[in-house]
Order: structure tokens, then C-alpha cells, then sequence
């Protein structure tokens, strides 16, 4: 399936929901390829528009949030014949598999970092769309990077860059239950100090947000 | 030797249209389901109409799920009722109901959370233990699996079930309610795709867009030239069961699961049930879909959500049955899988 001449694909190293990443070389780099499959469940049309779209956005996106010091892998190629993004290969693993394995010193300071990042980003009008514990990957020397932009956009939005951090909050809540509060007190303060004043309306927002979820007890609606 | 009697329960759905009775033993066993829907002539559910038919056909669906069971009232040990979410008015004449017959034939009470009934008939009629699930009705469209002590929602609708915006295209279309099945048959005559909006947002997925889009094409003077209902209804289907399938396949990949369940109302639709199934197997999960008569609302899966949770923590006072039309079932807790 290969018709890239510049790229050997090596192996599989992950397969998501979405996409299947492979090791590769680029050239003489190694390189990260990440291949959105075709869906065979949804019928060809969508399929095909939904791909291609959401590489582009996503190979687009990556250049430029690492313009606003957001740590993400730099991009090489954006293939749209075969619905690639080569990216460069960073060894680490999700921050979902991470989190309980580490102290709370640890886990304070990572948030912390996390939040300055999104604040990064939102400053810039950026919006992930897909901000989870598993698109957050953490290197071995501890370096933390964004993944999967393949849901972003941009927006000066008040209400899009709050359904961000609801995101990543209920994510915290379902899946890292315990640490829940200490995890986003971190994220939120750090988050706050970065973006300024400005940041007081978009926090807000998120109980709004959740307020307007489906059978939320009246008393706990706002307005 | 004395037999020992086994243990029945009487569970009755009151949330929405359907008023369902159904007899279980302890054990799970279903004796008798009966339901009685309640189909308005023209328009969608009006609360207030919906209440008058169950007051109706409270008494006759209940004594026929009774005789159904070979069984007299004096047999039942326990009865469970729908305890929200749901309409306040039909939640209401359902409690009046339950607590009447509780407190005259003094029988314990359980109130027990609807949508935790659709997984637990779920789990009990495809011998699941931990799957994850994708409850699809008219009033509900929540992806969930059980996290640190109760049923956690991973996704979720931002605005309309995906049940509520098929039934309303449906009726705008002039199908009479309910519309899915409706429009399931008349999907399955095009291959004609007209593009829609298409959203997620995360887990999320937004239903508000893509009713108005398909609002407006029944309004276009393009409608019955370019394109027919069946075509929009295809269009319709393809969208919204692909964007359902997208955020279950991303749930499973982040929650690991090994069973996925198909549940709800709109669990009934062939092609759902075929995407849902595709990804199962591309993810090596067992796949389920919960048998037709279980999949919508019905006594069954209150009955037996009632009998996991009486086991554990027994009866409910009376004054603790008061309804709650708006409860989220990741407040719930679940001391059965604790």
C-alpha cells in the first residue's frame, strides 16, 4: 500500500480508535507515521471526507500550537493520498497509564505543566477538541507532549475553549476518579496563572457547561 | 421436605410513553412482561396525555402480567419502580401507584435509577460482566461503563437524544410517532448520501445541527426533484450512527473493555446494530445487543435492577421514593458491583 517513496514503513506500534501508528523511516529520520484507516462501518463518502479533513486540520494544527511553545512532535509530511501524518517518533507513554503510578508531588507538577500548556494554546485561539489523559503523552525524561489535533479548531470563542477543559475535567473524573480534585485544582491554577485575568470567564463557563447536561438537578442550574 | 418459596418481584416502568409490568423471580427469571404504550394520533409525547393513559391502563396491564405469571398479588415480596430520569408528570403517577399498593398490601418499596435498568437487563439477558455500553432511546444517548464504584458516562449528548431527533424529523416528515422504525425502512430503499453535519466533540455528540440540516432539506425546493424522503432518511441514518459509532469506538479504546452492549430503543435498528458490531470485532470485544422486548422501556429491567439492589441494601422508606426527573446515573451507587 506504500507509494510514498520517501518513507519505509517498519512496524506497528499502536493501534487507536482512530488510527494505526506506525515506526518508520523518512528519509534517513525516524519518523512516526500516523495512518487514519478507512472505516468500513460508515459508508465511503463520509469515510473518504472525514479522513482527509481531519489530517490536514490535524497536520496543520500541530505547526501551529508548536509556534506558541505547546510541546507537540514536529510535523515532516502531511501525505494526503494516503491519509499520513509523519511526524517525529517520540518514545513514551500516555499520561492515562501514568498517572497512578507516580507520587503526588509528581502528579501536582505535571498538571501544573499541563495546564500552562492549554493556557498556551487557548491564549492563541487554539482549541484541542479531544483534551483526554490519552493524548497526552509523557517521555521518559519527563517531557510532556499534546497529541491527536485531529478534532481542533480555531476559535476566540469563550464557550469553545470551556467545553476544552470540561473535556479533560470529566475525563479526570470518570477515569482517574481519585485523583480527580488534587489533578485539577493543579491544572486549573496553573491554567489561571498563565492566561491572566481573562481566564475567570472561561472557567466560569465550565459549570455552565455542565449545568446545561442532561438531567442535571434544577437547583444546580444556573440561571 | 419443605420447598422453599422463591422470591418475586413486581417491577413497573413509569418514565415515558411506555407503562410496562413485569414479574421476575429472584433469580432473574422473567415470568411475564406486559406493556402498554402509549401512541399519540398526531404530534409528539405530551406529559399531561401520557399521564392520563397510564392512570388508564395502570390496573389492567398490571393484573395481566399477574395472571401471566400464574400468580396472585399476594405472592409478590417486592416491588421496584422507575424513580426518574423522566417526565415529572408520569414519574409522578407512577410513585403514586407503586406507593399505594406498597403501603395497603405492605409489600417493601425499591426506587431504582431507569437508565441503570437498561444495562442491568442488559448484563442479565447477554450473561455480561463488565461491558461497556451505548444506551441509544428517545430520551437518552449516554456511552458508559462502570469506574470506581458506578456507571461513569464517557459520552454523552450536548443537546437532543438521537431517539428525540429521528422522531422529530420523523413527524416533520408527517410519519406518525414513534418515526425510527419509519425511517429505517425508508433508509433502506436509498444509497443516495446527501453530505450533513457531523459532530463530536470529544466522547460528545451533538444531535441539535444535523435536525435543523435535515429540517431544511424538507423544506428545499429541491425536495422531491433532487432527492426523496428515503434518500434524507439514508443520509440521516449513515450520519448519526456513524458519529454514535465513532465515540463508542473511542470509549472502548480508552476503556479497554472487553464486551460492548447495544441498548435503548434505537437499539432495535438493524444498521446501528451493524456499525456497533464492526467495531466490536475490529476491537476483539464481545458484542451484544439486548433482546427486542428488553431493548426499550420495560417493567423488567426496573424489576430486576430493584432485586440486585434490595439484595444489598433492602427496602427504600417510603419517604425516600420521592421522584427525581432529572438524575444522572453516575450519581448512583452501585453496591451490587462494589
Amino acid at each position: 500500500m506504500n507509494n510514498n517513496p520517501v518513507i519505509d514503513l517498519d512496524r506497528i506500534i499502536y493501534t487507536g480508535a482512530e488510527a494505526t501508528l506506525y515506526k518508520g523511516k523518512w528519509f534517513d529520520k525516524e519518523v512516526l507515521v500516523k495512518h487514519r484507516r478507512p472505516k468500513k462501518y460508515r459508508i465511503e463518502d463520509l469515510d473518504k471526507k472525514l479522513r482527509r479533513t481531519r489530517t490536514i486540520i490535524e497536520g496543520k494544527m500541530l505547526i501551529s500550537v508548536k509556534k506558541c511553545n505547546v510541546p507537540v512532535p514536529q510535523v515532516f509530511e502531511v501525505d494526503l493520498n494516503n491519509n499520513w501524518l509523519i511526524m517525529k517518533y517520540i518514545k513514551g507513554q500516555k499520561l492515562k497509564d501514568l498517572i497512578g503510578k507516580i507520587d503526588k508531588s509528581k502528579r501536582k507538577w505535571y498538571f501544573e505543566q499541563i495546564g500552562k500548556y492549554i493556557a498556551f494554546m487557548h491564549k492563541n485561539d487554539f482549541i484541542h477538541g479531544d483534551l483526554t489523559t490519552s493524548n497526552i503523552i509523557i517521555t521518559r525524561n519527563e517531557k510532556i507532549f499534546f497529541v491527536d489535533f485531529g478534532l481542533s479548531t480555531k476559535s476566540i470563542k469563550i464557550e469553545d475553549k470551556s467545553v476544552d477543559l470540561h473535556l479533560i475535567k470529566r475525563v479526570l473524573r470518570s477515569t482517574h476518579g481519585q485523583y480527580f480534585e488534587e489533578c485539577f485544582e493543579s491544572l486549573i491554577n496553573s491554567y489561571k496563572l498563565e492566561y491572566g485575568s481573562k481566564s475567570d470567564e472561561i472557567i466560569d463557563r465550565i459549570e455552565t457547561i455542565e449545568s446545561r447536561g442532561r438531567y442535571i438537578e434544577k437547583n444546580k442550574r444556573k440561571n | 421436605m419443605v420447598k422453599l418459596k422463591r422470591k418475586i418481584c413486581l417491577g413497573i416502568e413509569c418514565t415515558a410513553h411506555t407503562f410496562g409490568v413485569s414479574i421476575l423471580d429472584f433469580d432473574g427469571n422473567v415470568l411475564s412482561i406486559v406493556n402498554d404504550t402509549y401512541i399519540p394520533e398526531t404530534g409528539g409525547l405530551h406529559p399531561r396525555e401520557v399521564r392520563e393513559h397510564h392512570l388508564e391502563c395502570f390496573d389492567k396491564t398490571i393484573t395481566i402480567a399477574i395472571k401471566q405469571a400464574n400468580l396472585s398479588m399476594k405472592d409478590i415480596d417486592l416491588i421496584a419502580f422507575s424513580q426518574g430520569p423522566g417526565l415529572g408528570p408520569v414519574l409522578r403517577v407512577g410513585a403514586l401507584i407503586v406507593r399505594f399498593l406498597s403501603q395497603e398490601l405492605k409489600i417493601p418499596l425499591i426506587g431504582v435509577n431507569h437508565c441503570i435498568g437498561h444495562i442491568e437487563i442488559g448484563r442479565l439477558k447477554c450473561g455480561l460482566k463488565d461491558p461497556l455500553t451505548l444506551y441509544v432511546s428517545g430520551g437518552n444517548t449516554i456511552i458508559s461503563a462502570f469506574e470506581s464504584e458506578s456507571y461513569q458516562i464517557f459520552g454523552e449528548t450536548l443537546d437532543i437524544a438521537v431517539g428525540n431527533f429521528i422522531d422529530a424529523f420523523a413527524r416533520d416528515a408527517g410519519l406518525q410517532h414513534p418515526g425510527g422504525p419509519k425511517i429505517e425502512k425508508l433508509a433502506q430503499k436509498s444509497k443516495k448520501y446527501i453530505p450533513l453535519p457531523y459532530i463530536v466533540k470529544g466522547m460528545d455528540l451533538s444531535f441539535s445541527g444535523l435536525y435543523t440540516a435535515v429540517k431544511n432539506l424538507l423544506k428545499s425546493k429541491d425536495y422531491n426533484r433532487r432527492y426523496n424522503l428515503g434518500d434524507i432518511a439514508y443520509s440521516l441514518q449513515e450520519t448519526a450512527f456513524a458519529m454514535l459509532t465513532e465515540v463508542t469506538e473511542r470509549a472502548l479504546a480508552h476503556t479497554n473493555k472487553t464486551e460492548v452492549l447495544l441498548t435503548g430503543g434505537v437499539a432495535a435498528n438493524k444498521r446501528l446494530q451493524e456499525m456497533i458490531a464492526y467495531i466490536s470485532h475490529e476491537h476483539n470485544a464481545k458484542y451484544s445487543v439486548v433482546p427486542l422486548k428488553y431493548a426499550g422501556d420495560n417493567g423488567a429491567m426496573i424489576g430486576w435492577t430493584g432485586i440486585l439492589k434490595y439484595k444489598e441494601v433492602g427496602a427504600d422508606n417510603i419517604k425516600d421514593t420521592t421522584i427525581n426527573p432529572k438524575w444522572r446515573m453516575d450519581n448512583v451507587e452501585i453496591p451490587w458491583r462494589s
